[in-house]
């Protein structure tokens, strides 16, 4: 070991105490993995159990300008809580308290490490719930969440992170590694310029969340649901307009395109079948008027030419159907395909999660031009997504060794991320930037005139982290 | 171990395994008390030759209760994977 790697663990140690400085080299490869099977180093893993911990950390990295990579469960899909060999990995999931729940004010108080599933268990004894779901919710984390500006699938009726984020407590990249708290625990806070919702999706780069006051939503009273094939894109685009038009209380509106589908049925274990395009319509509704709510649906459903229609009154027997199956396991199902088509079984998949949105009007021409792309370049994908919002996720697999796909792999991502940005959407929608998107970043502000942004977005940067030392970079 | 080597390399490092884990609450979430830790241990231990300290932890904290094999998109046999492993171990003289 070089002496300067050394030196800099023993003061960690002396600083922080034995047990929550690691240099371990299993454990270091372990926390220097993600879900996209990037792989970095680092001199030494760093647990810490309080904000003080993590001001000691900060206020060190300073002085001595040591790299710092925060991370949560380290399940994000841009690459951004992957370390490099020259710092130090930051990992908060041993901050793992729910401090405060507040009904009446509407809040939790939790600690950075927290689960999302978990915080929703324990809500669920208050008859409230957390409503951001991103697909990894029984993995990601609060403070996950928070820095990649989470979505998911309840999206549709409750936005996305940047709605739920009320106050912050972080730690600032400075000589002191300053502790600061930032917004407050009511809904409405004018607090000048808002570097609440600047901390939320900044993934990491520039400051350390380390408590959050979150806005809490009652459980609703009841939520009916319907599942249908449709034999064409376009008609089920046609069947989301007039439930749209229905003014119905939307929680959830998903879709999954016909070779999806037919893969998951092959491949997967389902309680309901059907051939074609899936739409599935999750509506808040009151006991008394689930049957007329769903009878709607069910007409809009056959108006628009659905084959196959199943429904569920209650949540429950939703549940018990399997309604939600292959949408929910969209993301495993695209593993077990992967795993499955291997030429090499000992070779490692790389199931890459791709995220655009297009205005919801223009999602059938940017399906079109999804798979379009799949012959061209001939790469595998599934294809679903969160329909009332245009966000679509391509999951798309390589393996490792195979060389020819995985150089083809950044050309198709980068042709994906432009459809998005040619429709008028977006190329990122829910996952972030990291080191994965930064040239899809620079294209989109390019396309819509927005370059200067990026010159105000790395000031913004050097003011919260002078030296560059916090997960440097990610994102610009 | 080859057949170990195929099951465990499905792992996608989802940690949809980790909350049900009941070694991995225990430890205050320490990565490699949980099972995505534990697959992933055993993957650089047969293809990179990694064994450490913290393998050793990892491995032998398990208590193959299976309650993650229900949890695991990729259908990998997290705990005959570990026995299988901990036989290795074994074998290799890592422990006695």
């Amino acid at each position: 070991m070089d002496v300067k790697r050394e030196e800099t663990i023993n003061d960690l140690k002396r600083i922080l105490g034995t047990e929550k400085v690691f240099d371990d080299e299993a454990l270091i490869k372990l926390y220097g993995k993600d879900a996209i099977f990037r792989e970095g180093s680092a001199i030494a893993l760093v647990l810490p159990e309080s904000v003080e911990d993590v001001s000691k950390l900060l206020s060190y990295a300073y002085k001595n300008d040591l790299k710092i990579y925060p991370q949560g469960s380290a399940t994000d899909l841009v690459g951004s809580s992957t370390p490099h060999s020259d710092g130090i990995i930051l990992n908060l999931q041993r901050m793992n308290r729910i401090k405060e729940i507040s009904v009446v004010d509407s809040y939790v108080v939790t600690e950075p490490g927290v689960r999302l599933f978990e915080l929703n268990n324990v809500l669920s004894d208050y008859g409230y719930m957390f409503p951001v779901d991103p697909g990894s919710v029984k993995s990601a984390s609060v403070g996950g969440a928070i820095n990649s500006g989470a979505g998911g699938m309840m999206g549709a009726k409750y936005g996305t992170m940047k709605d739920y984020v009320l106050e912050l407590q972080v730690v600032l990249p400075d000589e002191n590694g300053t502790i600061m708290r930032i917004g407050s625990k009511t809904t409405k806070s004018r607090q000048g310029y808002d570097l609440v919702r600047l901390i939320v999706g900044s993934e990491g780069t520039l400051a350390v969340v380390t408590e959050a006051t979150l806005k809490i939503v009652p459980i609703p009273e009841n939520v009916v649901t319907i599942a249908g094939f449709f034999p064409s894109l376009e008609d089920l685009a046609r069947a989301v307009i007039d439930i749209k038009k229905s003014r119905f209380d939307v929680l959830i509106m998903e879709f999954v395109d016909d070779l999806t589908v037919k893969s998951a049925l092959e491949n997967t274990k389902t309680k309901i079948s059907g051939e074609g395009n899936m739409l599935i319509t999750s509506v808040i509704t009151s006991i008394e008027s689930a049957d007329r709510v769903l009878n709607s649906l069910e007409e809009i459903f056959k108006l628009h030419g659905a084959t196959k229609v199943y429904k569920a009154r209650t949540q429950q027997e939703s549940d018990e159907l399997g309604l939600m199956d292959i949408r929910r396991n969209y993301y495993a199902a695209s593993i077990q395909i992967a795993a499955k088509t291997r030429k090499k079984e000992t070779n490692k998949i790389i199931v890459y999660p791709e995220d655009i949105s297009v205005p919801p009007s223009k999602l059938v021409e940017a399906v079109r031009r999804i798979r379009e792309l799949e012959k061209k370049y001939g790469i595998p994908m599934t294809l679903a997504g969160h329909i009332s919002d245009g966000n679509i996720h391509p999951n798309i697999w390589v393996e490792e060794e195979d060389k020819e796909r995985l150089e083809l792999l950044p050309k198709l991502i980068a042709d994906i991320m432009r459809i998005g940005i040619e429709l008028g959407g977006t190329m990122s929608s829910e996952h972030g930037i990291g080191t994965t998107k930064k040239e899809g970043l620079i294209e989109e502000l390019e396309h819509k005139g927005g370059l200067k942004a990026l010159e105000l977005m790395r000031g913004i940067k050097r003011l919260f982290d002078p030296k560059g030392i916090l997960n440097p970079d990610k994102v610009l | 171990m080859q057949e170990v080597l195929k099951d465990v390399s499905k792992c996608a490092f989802c940690g949809f395994c980790e909350w049900v884990c009941p070694t991995i609450i225990a430890s205050d979430n320490l990565r490699h008390y949980g099972p995505r830790g534990r697959v992933n241990l055993i993957y650089m231990a047969l293809k990179d030759g990694i064994i450490t300290e913290k393998t050793m932890e990892g491995i032998y904290t398990c208590l193959l209760c299976r309650a993650c094999e229900l949890q695991c998109p990729a259908g990998i046999k997290i705990a005959s994977d570990i026995r299988e492993f901990r036989k290795y171990l074994l074998e290799k003289g890592y422990v006695r």
